[in-house]
């Protein structure tokens, strides 16, 4: 026997596998199809919304829980009233300075905040610290503690958010 | 205090909405300096406090007091003294033309899904889906956004049509699916809390297209139920932005979203008047109505006094839906309360809630009377809208064939199953 006929003899059942697998992609084109680049292309159209240019504001001070989640009492404010937010000029030191220490409501706050006042007595024992618990819930407005800062503080630490 | 005050402010919150908080304020030009203690603050040791303070922000690793300082005294930066408000590029309306394997993937890689498979929304699906309406396609029906403050996400007839494909829905669940769209709530807003949210139909439309308001309406029998509470989901995901732990912060979750409350009045085995007839509708005009809370409570037994029972024990935020069993509605109504409007008041009056106004006690009449069962929810009622109104000149767009899952059917003997 020679040398190559041994040789189509020892090939002989990958040959007809491949030819088997072969007819079979052909004739199963949507199954290849599904696993991989031989399938059929398809346009889908996009399932998200756009973009408004209306973004959702904080209701009514002290407003019911629920209607903070109401679209219809939800009040909304366009893009372009919406003025990004000009920070204020920092300090140049804290020593000798009035840092309002201002606890917004959720649990816990207090206490950190009680234990960020107990560091700056500790380490910048020049800063003067001011703990407030804001009134109402953290989401209502507090129009008396805001006018107070406003006169008396030199910077404001809010927290604990979240 | 920054803008308006010129008092340097240093924002204190947990690093578990560091991503969230970031994110807001720069869509909204604030480059407020955060600084990140470890979550949770609340209900934690004092000591565990303590060691906060010393450390570091786990967020950014810097000591967490050297940031609250730095945060008021280090100089602004070119960024920090001229914000932008970024605008976010319009979509195209098509995607890219790709495979059916490698589009499911993308959709659910992108967070466009429930995670379940869906259909994909073909020109040719969505415009036989369009049929359903005699809408302009692009006619906005609405914004939403399950946040309260980001950018909402506008919405065109054609962008609900698209979800519903998705949803596996067909052209008769159109219009009462345009009906939810169009009150702009989603059904899941970002709360910690853990939303569940509901939909009652009511008027002749729930027959037209086969909902279910008997034995297991709020359960997976019923084609109409489950894809109409999909869409609003699907809604919810692609027109209200849900993405889960970026602007959806619930928890833990509630397994109520996957479809919602979704179901019809039970109106001919109701003693009262229909749901949307007490809220100034006809009988004869169709209608969503749509609820939200946090707590269901499934098991109850219809009677005046069990209603105040639970009311008083159940930790709501001043509202209650009852989904009562038509043989809980007879009940009722034999002690008395042959207008559900009257009892509202009795309630409200009775309750210890102080918070408990007479508008803020519903009740929904659902269930296939085998027994005189009550939910009791502290779903809040928000609205009632117009199905008709996206109802096609010729009616509910059928299929030839319409199809249905095995209907409940009324058996006085219970013998309905095995006789088939």
């Amino acid at each position: 026997m020679s040398s190559s006929h041994y040789s189509i003899r020892r090939h002989w059942g990958w040959l007809v596998a491949g030819v088997i697998i072969l007819a079979s992609c052909i004739g199963c084109k949507d199954f290849t199809g599904l696993a991989g680049s031989g399938a059929k292309s398809v346009t889908v159209l996009d399932p998200r919304g756009q973009p408004s240019g209306k973004f959702g504001r904080r209701g009514a001070p002290d407003s019911h829980m629920m209607a903070i989640f109401n679209p219809e009492t939800h009040p909304t404010i366009s893009r372009d009233e919406l003025v990004p937010l000009r920070m204020a000029p920092r300090l140049d030191s804290l020593d000798n300075k009035t840092i309002y220490l201002v606890d917004v409501g959720f649990a816990g706050g207090k206490e950190f905040l009680e234990e960020v006042q107990a560091w700056f007595g500790k380490n910048m024992p020049l800063v003067k610290t001011v703990l407030r618990t804001k009134s109402g819930t953290p989401f209502s407005d507090s129009p008396e503690l805001w006018a107070e800062m406003k006169k008396m503080a030199n910077g404001v630490v809010f927290g604990v958010g979240g | 205090m920054e803008g308006e005050y010129g008092v340097p402010t240093a924002p204190i919150v947990t690093a578990r909405f560091a991503d969230y908080v970031i994110r807001d304020g720069r869509s909204h030009g604030m480059n407020l300096r955060w600084t990140f203690p470890p979550y949770p603050v609340g209900w934690v040791s004092r000591e565990t406090l303590h060691g906060y303070v010393q450390g570091n922000d786990p967020v950014t690793k810097a000591k967490l007091m050297t940031e609250i300082v730095d945060a008021l005294t280090k100089p602004l930066t070119d960024a920090e003294k001229n914000p932008e408000i970024p605008q976010k590029p319009k979509r195209p309306r098509l995607l890219k033309p790709d495979s059916e394997a490698n589009l499911n993937q993308l959709f659910l890689r992108n967070g466009w899904t429930d995670g379940l498979p869906v259909v994909l929304p073909t020109e040719e699906r969505v415009a036989e889906m369009l049929a359903g309406t005699d809408h302009d396609p692009q006619e906005v029906v609405g914004m939403m956004s399950v946040t309260t403050h980001e950018e909402m996400k506008a919405y065109t007839v054609e962008k609900v049509a698209i979800n519903a494909v998705m949803a596996g829905a067909r052209p008769e669940h159109l219009p009462v699916i345009l009906a939810i769209a169009s009150t702009q709530h989603p059904a899941m807003p970002s709360s910690t809390g853990s939303y569940g949210s509901m939909v009652v139909v009511n008027g002749p439309v729930s027959k037209t297209i086969g909902m279910n308001s008997g034995v297991g309406a709020m359960g997976p029998f019923n084609y109409a139920n489950s894809v109409i509470g999909r869409a609003w989901t699907l809604m919810s995901i692609n027109f209200g932005d849900a993405r889960a732990g970026d602007t959806f912060m619930a928890a833990i979750g509630n397994g109520l979203s996957f479809t919602n409350q979704c179901c019809a009045e039970n109106e001919g085995k109701s003693p009262w008047k229909p749901f949307h007839v007490r809220k100034g509708f006809k009988a004869s005009e169709s209608t969503v109505s749509i609820f939200r809370g946090w707590n269901v409570l499934t098991l109850g037994i219809g009677t005046t006094d069990g209603l105040l029972q639970r009311m008083n024990t159940f930790d709501s935020m001043g509202t209650y839906t009852f989904v009562v069993d038509p043989l809980a509605a007879k009940t009722l109504k034999a002690e008395g309360w042959g207008d559900p409007d009257k009892l509202s008041r009795h309630l409200a009056e009775k309750s210890k809630s102080p918070f408990l106004k007479p508008e803020g006690v519903n009740f929904i009449v659902v269930g296939g009377e085998t027994n005189p069962i009550v939910h009791t929810t502290d779903y809040v009622y928000y609205k009632t809208a117009s199905v008709d109104e996206w109802v096609p000149k010729g009616g509910i767009k059928l299929d030839a064939k319409p199809l249905r899952m095995p209907a409940y059917q009324e058996c006085e003997d219970g013998l309905c199953f095995t006789a088939r």
